[in-house]
């Protein structure tokens, strides 16, 4: 019987090998199915929905050709200097993040030009901003500025600068503005100027200066010497004049102060309260309100003075006009609905319509110079900067304080300075800025408390 | 046990012995089916892998290829007809270096030097061409590559030949999309938008041409086009290329590509980059 059932057992086996070899000739089952978005035959790569983070940026100290004494310090002093200016200016963009400074080397003159692009990328920077400071036989200073892109390894920009040696901030304010609208695509702000008012003791009596300054707050000083209140200032497009409203005895009226004589002289005459002034972009009109009889209409009147023409005639309070930048159309608030909503209108007073239908009450609103969007402070349980479009849509409240007011657009129309108040009875307030974005948020240094800023045009 | 019993165990036996002797002799005479396909390369991969499919197989033994040689029928005059016409081109590389460069150019072709490394020369030497005229007029010269054992049958010579085609001729849809995604992977986390998010650039779209080395490092990288582009928009899409561009050279080299996909596959493509989420 074993030797049968091996037997038997080999037959089997002889059987069914021809049908295993049959399998292993098998061809495959099935071809590979085509991944669905791909296009038949050629390779791409979808790459969707970036990181916001700020942008890597070093900045190392700016070289001299040769160490100089000037007024504003030796040559190799001030390449440092001029570093730490556009350094900051940047920084407080919140859109960049320099390198520290101790991964920061030196470089040399000709190295300007042909940066060591290895070293910078192990700092981690993406882009690269090096220049170099030289005294002029005339005095000036020449400040050259130079934009990299260190993983491209190639020149984005280049710009020079000639400036008195007083003026060296303004020429690293310049070169911030370079880097930073090359890389972003705005328009630039850093060479600007802020006018404020500058606050100081109790609540009850309140001393309030006319003040100005960089927007970064250097080269701070007061136009007025507190023996009148001012309030709302507001920058002339050719940054010499300012216009606004000041208690002279005890009657507010608009004024208009000029930067370089430093007088003073009244807009509208008359015994009537006007206030909430504001220059058309031409200059050559001013936006304000008056008060007649319980009622208060928006104005327009020449700056250099004469009959005011009234632009709204609505029962309850009309106030707080902006003009868009094209001067089309003026923005304004108005409670004739019942409350303090946004309106918009064209120039000459028709067309008025309201914007604003968030819920809670709307106030100061100003027409960004992009002209893009209209900034306002909406009072809710608190006081909130936002930004809305001028058909009101796309509303966007950018702050979350206490009480944030006062909305001041940056003369490129990205950033939004204001003025926080802290809660309680201190009535302490501070400048603070904030991209259009709702990002990088952060306190503008003044020496006393500070108030209704105004941006000024960037300088030439 | 009986005698039946034994005559049927008899019978059992032999008529094993002859299925076992039918069996095998079938066996002897079985010739498997042709193959309808032809043998396939299977390359084990996790991430991407080429098609399985239609490998190119060479056919024929390298000696048997005889390429012709000499200058093309069309090759141009060596000897400038103008000024303006352009220098010859350096003779490729020679095994040694010449001992000093000759101090003008030879106003005559030598089609030989041309072809260091034929190892027969040519029945007829190519003569000297006097100009373009005379060239034109002459028959095509020929030579040919054929070593000594041209016609001699298989010899057990190793094959100098290689085979430079690749093992798979097509890039599969799948290994596409593998590709696609181990690049995703590696660029994606560089793709910084900075101060153009949330503004109106985040509706451009921008597509960049990428070529790379084989070491995963990038040849070039050139914008192919922008879509979304408006007016309100215009003023980023500098900066959104800029951007786009960075973010793939700072994720350079790429890492973990089969170099077998290399050509018709990452070699040469399109990075697409969509800053909204949305599309």
């Amino acid at each position: 019987m074993r030797f049968a059932t091996l037997w038997m057992l080999a037959g089997l086996i002889g059987l069914a090998t021809p049908a295993i070899a049959q399998d292993a000739t098998m061809p495959p089952s099935s071809a590979p199915q085509a991944a669905p978005g791909q296009q038949s035959g050629r390779l791409r790569v979808d790459i969707t929905g970036g990181i916001g983070a700020p942008t890597p940026i070093a900045i190392p100290p700016m070289p001299t050709t040769a160490v100089t004494n000037t007024p504003a310090g030796p040559t190799d002093q001030l390449g440092q200097k001029l570093a730490g200016v556009i350094t900051d200016d940047l920084r407080n963009s919140g859109l960049f993040s320099p390198v520290a400074s101790n991964r920061l080397r030196a470089v040399t003159v000709p190295e300007v030009t042909a940066p060591a692009f290895d070293y910078w990328s192990s700092t981690g920077a993406q882009v690269l901003v090096e220049g170099y400071v030289r005294a002029n036989g005339d005095g000036s200073l020449t400040v050259g500025c130079y934009l990299y892109d260190v993983y491209a390894r190639t020149e984005l920009t280049r710009q020079g600068f000639v400036v008195r040696p007083a003026d060296w901030r303004r020429a690293a304010h310049k070169c911030a503005d370079t880097v930073y609208t090359r890389l972003t695509g705005e328009g630039p702000y850093f060479d600007s100027r802020v006018v404020y008012v500058s606050e100081t003791g109790p609540k009850a009596h309140r001393i309030k200066r006319l003040a100005i300054m960089d927007q970064d707050g250097a080269n701070h000083r007061f136009l007025t010497n507190g023996q009148s209140i001012v309030l709302t200032p507001r920058f002339a497009p050719n940054r010499q004049s300012i216009v606004y409203m000041s208690y002279v005895g005890k009657q507010p009226a608009i004024y208009i102060y000029d930067i370089g004589t430093g007088r003073q002289r009244l807009l509208v005459r008359g015994d009537r309260t006007t206030f909430a002034p504001r220059f058309s972009p031409d200059g050559r009109y001013v936006l304000f309100s008056m008060a007649i009889g319980g009622n208060t209409d928006i104005y327009r009147i020449p700056a250099a003075g004469g009959t005011p023409q009234k632009l709204t005639n609505s029962p309850g309070i009309d106030t707080g006009g902006s003009y868009s930048p094209d001067g089309s159309r003026i923005v304004f608030e108005s409670d004739r609905s019942g409350t303090q909503q946004i309106y918009v209108m064209n120039a000459d007073g028709s067309n008025q319509h309201r914007i604003s239908f968030g819920g809670g009450r709307y106030a100061t609103p100003v027409w960004s110079p992009k002209g893009d969007l209209i900034a306002f402070t909406h009072i809710g349980s608190t006081f909130q900067i936002g930004v809305m479009s001028p058909d009101g849509g796309n509303q966007k409240l950018l702050t979350d304080g206490w009480q944030d007011e006062g909305p001041t657009w940056s003369p490129n129309g990205r950033v939004i300075m204001f003025f926080r108040t802290t809660q309680g009875g201190s009535g302490k307030s501070d400048l603070w800025s904030v991209d259009k974005t709702g990002v990088a948020e952060r306190r503008i240094p003044t020496p006393l408390d500070g108030s209704d800023p105004a941006w000024g045009p960037l300088r030439p | 046990m009986d005698r039946s019993e034994k005559t049927g165990l008899g019978v059992a036996i032999a008529g094993h012995v002859v299925l076992f002797g039918l069996l095998s002799v079938s066996l002897l005479w079985h010739r498997p089916p042709p193959s309808t396909h032809a043998p396939m390369d299977v390359t084990l991969s996790t991430e991407a892998a080429m098609e399985a499919a239609a490998p190119h197989i060479t056919q024929n033994p390298a000696q048997s290829v005889a390429p012709e040689v000499g200058p093309p029928e069309e090759a141009a005059p060596a000897t400038p007809l103008t000024s303006a016409a352009p220098e010859p081109e350096p003779a490729p590389p020679q095994p040694k270096p010449a001992p000093a460069p000759k101090p003008a150019p030879a106003p005559k072709p030598k089609p030989e030097k041309q072809q260091p490394k034929a190892e027969a020369k040519p029945h007829a030497a190519p003569e000297k061409t006097q100009g373009h005229e005379k060239a034109a007029a002459k028959p095509r010269e020929r030579g040919s590559h054929l070593g000594p054992d041209f016609l001699k049958g298989i010899t057990a010579d190793k094959s100098t030949s290689r085979d430079q085609a690749p093992r798979a001729s097509k890039v599969g849809a799948r290994d596409i999309a593998n590709i696609a995604g181990l690049i995703k992977r590696q660029v994606q986390p560089c793709y910084v938008l900075g101060a153009l998010k949330g503004t109106s650039a985040m509706s451009i779209v921008t597509v960049i041409r990428l070529q790379f080395r084989r070491d995963g490092s990038i040849a070039s990288a050139t914008l192919s086009e922008q879509d979304g582009v408006n007016g309100s928009n215009q003023q980023y899409a500098k900066q959104m290329f800029d951007l786009s561009r960075r973010a793939v050279l700072r994720c350079s080299p790429l890492k973990g590509l089969p170099p077998d996909l290399y050509e018709g596959g990452w070699e040469d493509f399109d990075m697409v980059f969509t800053p909204s989420d949305f599309g």
